[in-house]
């Protein structure tokens, strides 16, 4: 449905995006994830046609940004950054003439912008003037002016950005729902909203993609092991010589000394130590195995837990893995491999 | 679809219509040209009362239209220059002050859709404020005797160059995100284009004939003097054309750099 090739956008000697391709099929909804100024709006604004690329090609449903604008601004409903609306009009004039613009007849136009109001929970406001609604209405409204008229495809630049947390779901919901009817582009810098709302990832950095894929395959691939941390109370030599015996697994270490504090998590009993062990990736869970290890040594087993990789932590390392300090880079071969797989 | 530019104009009117400074800026022009209107009148009744001064200036009653038919158009068309910026600063300023035009972009339009339908807005805007003012000609007619074909010419040249003050103000308004920016510069461009006739010399020959040509001033006091000439016209014309076009430009631009 969006084919991107080699998509390049200079603002003087600002490169802002850096021969970026990817491709979005119909139906699916693409997590755009990246630090502020990676590139992601240029990017969308070269997809609405609102300016065009240095060098490059985009194309959205078979027609080029450059040589068919107005083609493609019939198939696009665009949420842009910072919502901007038109503030002194009411919620149903401001949607109407937005319905009017997409070339609806007035008959028609009564009726799709009902369905938008619908769909973004607008019903109540409807006469409302827009500059004395609230941001999370106004975020809807914005919304609504994207969903009108059932676009094929959907870009929306930060559309959670301010909400409080309610709308926030609200909003992902809403968008989760949108699976398989629409095409949909998400920006975003909070990765949660990702995992929640995407079906595919693409993780975006100084214009280049940094890693892309889907959430879940992002996170095991990135890992090149497994690890499990095990809370215990036992004797710590005893322990690790047990956890070690055990087939499969690489290294087994002491990652946290009883009264050795944790901001996150005081520790409970200041007896108990806390272990990391890892297995190779492909390897076999290794949860029930030690866990029947410590219980048959008459040992005490307070907690067991698999340590995942987050988004989070995936985004840190591959933003990390582009920049220039030695002392966060994480080996670059990684964020290859991941690219590679995909 | 040729009025694909229409749902832009027709948003447009609405937000004219509801905005209070459109109807402050309505009030401000009704009242100094009333004022004029009034000044001028006066004038000419002391003037023609008193018949020494009659005798001495050889003023008649029949001078009517040149002494408040021509003076009233050219004071209302003076009015303009200040009005006009104030209407058309908004256009394309707000809308990429406050990110719409973005939102614009994103909708099935071309720039020329967009200027067009902006030019079309802020000119009928401009058209019916004058067409308010109409009463003049009402109170003129009936009290006094103007020659109604100068009294034509004279409104239709308001017509034909208040087009040309718009499109300079629509351009003014594509260069910047500042409304007040864009106000002070459509006054230098509309004054600056107004006086160019009056840098005229004795000593330059040929440059006197340029800036008298380019001069609106001289096409304008044309038209207030009765005088419809294709050559004004096409001047007017021109100037609105070119400035559209300009705004097109600017609009394009501004995306390519950005």
């Amino acid at each position: 449905m969006i084919r991107v090739q080699n998509l390049t956008k200079e603002y003087g000697d600002v490169r802002a995006i850096d021969d970026l391709s990817f491709e979005v099929l119909e139906g699916e909804i693409l997590g755009f994830l990246g630090p502020n100024g990676a590139g992601k709006t240029s990017t969308m604004r070269i997809l609405t046609c609102f300016f065009p690329p240095t060098s490059g090609q985009a194309r959205v449903g078979g027609f080029d940004v450059v040589e068919d604008p107005h083609e493609v601004r019939r198939l696009i409903g665009y949420l842009p950054e910072g919502v901007p609306l038109y503030r002194e009009m009411t919620v149903a004039s401001a949607l109407d003439f937005v319905a009017h613009a997409k070339g609806f007849k007035s008959a028609q136009r009564g009726k799709v912008v009902d369905l938008a109001m619908e769909e973004t929970g607008l019903g109540s406001v409807r006469n409302r003037i827009i500059g004395h609604l609230s941001k999370g209405y106004r975020q809807r409204v914005g919304l609504a002016q994207a969903v009108l008229g059932e676009p094929k495809v959907l870009i929306l630049d930060e559309p959670t950005v301010g909400l409080d947390p309610r709308q926030i779901s609200e909003i992902r919901s809403l968008i989760r729902s949108m699976a398989g009817r629409r095409t949909v582009i998400l920006s975003t810098h909070i990765l949660p909203e990702v995992q929640m709302t995407c079906n595919k990832v693409i993780i975006i950095n100084r214009g280049h993609i940094a890693a892309q894929g889907t959430p879940e395959r992002l996170t095991t691939e990135m890992q090149s092991e497994r690890q499990i941390a095990l809370r215990v109370n036992g004797p710590p030599d005893q322990v690790l010589a047990g956890l070690r015996s055990i087939e499969d697994v690489r290294s087994a270490n002491i990652s946290r000394a009883p009264g050795e504090s944790d901001e996150l998590k005081p520790s409970g009993d200041p007896t108990d130590h806390e272990y990391t062990v890892s297995t190779h990736a492909a390897g076999p869970d290794l949860g029930p195995a030690l866990a029947a290890l410590v219980v048959r040594r008459g040992w005490l087993l307070k907690e067991i837990r698999p340590i995942g990789l987050s988004l989070e932590d995936l985004f840190l390392k591959v933003i990390a893995g582009e920049s220039p300090t030695p002392s966060v880079q994480a080996p670059i071969s990684e964020s290859e491999s991941v690219q590679n797989a995909v | 679809m040729p009025f694909r530019f229409y749902p832009i104009f027709r948003r447009e009117m609405k937000s004219y219509l509801t905005s209070p400074s459109v109807y402050v800026a309505i009030a401000m022009y009704l009242f100094l040209s009333g004022i004029f209107f009034y000044g001028i009148l006066v004038n000419f009744t002391e003037m023609s009362t008193n018949a020494e001064y009659r005798r001495m200036a050889g003023v008649e009653t029949e001078n009517f239209t040149q002494h408040v038919v021509s003076q009233v158009f050219w004071a209302i068309n003076f009015l303009l220059l200040f009005l006009v910026p104030m209407i058309t600063m908004r256009l394309l300023a707000e809308e990429k002050k406050s990110g719409t035009f973005e939102l614009l972009k994103s909708l099935p339009f071309t720039d020329w859709n967009i200027v067009t339908a902006k030019f079309l807005a802020a000119y009928s805007l401009i058209a019916g404020m004058l067409l308010l003012s109409g009463y003049y000609v009402g109170i003129m007619a009936r009290f006094g005797s103007p020659e109604m074909p100068v009294v034509l010419v004279s409104v239709l040249g308001l017509l034909i160059s208040s087009a040309a003050y718009v499109s300079i103000g629509l351009f003014a308004s594509a260069l910047t995100e500042n409304q007040i920016v864009a106000a002070i510069v459509s006054f230098v461009l509309l004054f600056g284009l107004f006086l160019v006739g009056d840098l005229t010399t004795p000593a330059s020959g040929g440059i006197n004939r340029i800036l008298e040509t380019l001069s609106m001033r001289a096409h304008a006091d044309n038209f207030t003097k009765g005088l419809f000439r294709l050559e004004d016209v096409i001047y007017f014309l021109t100037i609105t054309t070119v400035f559209l076009f300009m705004t097109c430009r600017t609009l394009e631009i501004r995306r390519w750099r950005v």
